[in-house]
């Protein structure tokens, strides 16, 4: 009986649909990594600017996207302006909102670290104002370039 | 694999129309003061566009890029035109004479087009134009 026994359960065991299917199983392991990224774009292209009501400001706006996937950083590089020649003194400026603005001439201009996943749209605003004792800018034509740089950290 | 992840990516990024650079890896071997760098740069615009690939060298602050590298970089192409969506598979070459660990920057940089209206009559008006880069932070190991 017990010998019958042991057999017995020798053949359920072997036979059972575990034993049948563990020759045929199969480990699967799927890996990879995301790579790091960042993007910035300046979805309009050039920004046309138009003079204020008091004659003081020439202003513009569009718009912009900034994604990444983990920590990033935006910088705007310093500001090149360019105005008609003997113009009275103005000061130019360059704002992505809700990330970094860059009022020089010299010097970049940085957010803080962006931390995580981001995905933020947001309004370019772009100036030129006057910074002289008439409180005007002087007439003719004015342009105002910038590159703003997102790093993938 | 990597490409599906890559791809991915591409397509998770989808509504922005930037220039991106992909890297494999975040660090790098310096070996006889040589590291050889694989990447790849897309962008989605609606149409091929003007795309330059330059390399940052490190500043005071290791989250900010320093200086464009002009001398120890091989890098052909690095300006080209690229059609929407498509990958451009490149190699850098860099070289560095680096004694510790240091962070480096591969950045793709696109300018848009400008069409400036000049307006007669003196009027006051201007324009702005704002280039994007988007940059990718790896580090040489000695």
């Amino acid at each position: 009986m017990n010998t019958k026994t042991a057999i017995a359960s020798a053949l359920i065991l072997l036979c059972s649909p575990a034993a049948s299917f563990a020759g045929t199983s199969v480990d699967i392991q799927a890996t990879g990594s995301s790579p790091a990224f960042c993007d910035i774009s300046n979805t309009g292209g050039p920004i046309s600017m138009a003079i204020s009501t008091d004659k003081a400001t020439l202003s513009g706006a569009g718009t912009y996207q900034f994604l990444a996937n983990g920590d990033a950083k935006v910088t705007i590089s310093a500001l090149t302006p360019v105005a008609p020649q003997g113009a009275a003194a103005y000061s130019p400026s360059l704002s992505l909102a809700n990330l970094v603005t860059n009022t020089s001439t010299t010097a970049i201009a940085d957010s803080p670290t962006q931390a995580g996943t981001n995905r933020i749209t947001g309004a370019i605003t772009t100036t030129i104002s006057q910074n002289n004792s008439l409180q005007l800018l002087s007439a003719g034509s004015y342009s105002l370039a910038a590159t703003a740089t997102c790093t993938a950290l | 694999m990597k490409r599906c992840f890559l791809l991915l990516a591409l397509l998770w990024s989808g509504q922005v129309s930037a220039q991106t650079v992909y890297l494999e890896k975040k660090e790098f071997a310096l070996r006889n003061q040589t590291a050889r760098i694989k990447f790849q740069v897309s962008h989605s615009r609606s149409e091929p566009v003007n795309i330059t690939v330059r390399v940052k060298g490190p500043s005071s602050d290791p989250t900010k890029p320093g200086a464009v590298l002009t001398e120890g970089v091989r890098l052909t192409p690095s300006s080209f035109k690229l059609a929407p969506n498509k990958m451009k598979k490149l190699l850098l070459t860099l070289t560095s004479t680096a004694s510790a660990k240091t962070p480096y920057f591969l950045c793709a940089l696109y300018i848009p087009p400008v069409e400036r209206k000049e307006q007669g009559g003196g009027a006051t008006s201007g324009f702005a134009l704002l280039a994007t880069e988007s940059c990718s932070r790896f580090w040489l190991v000695p």
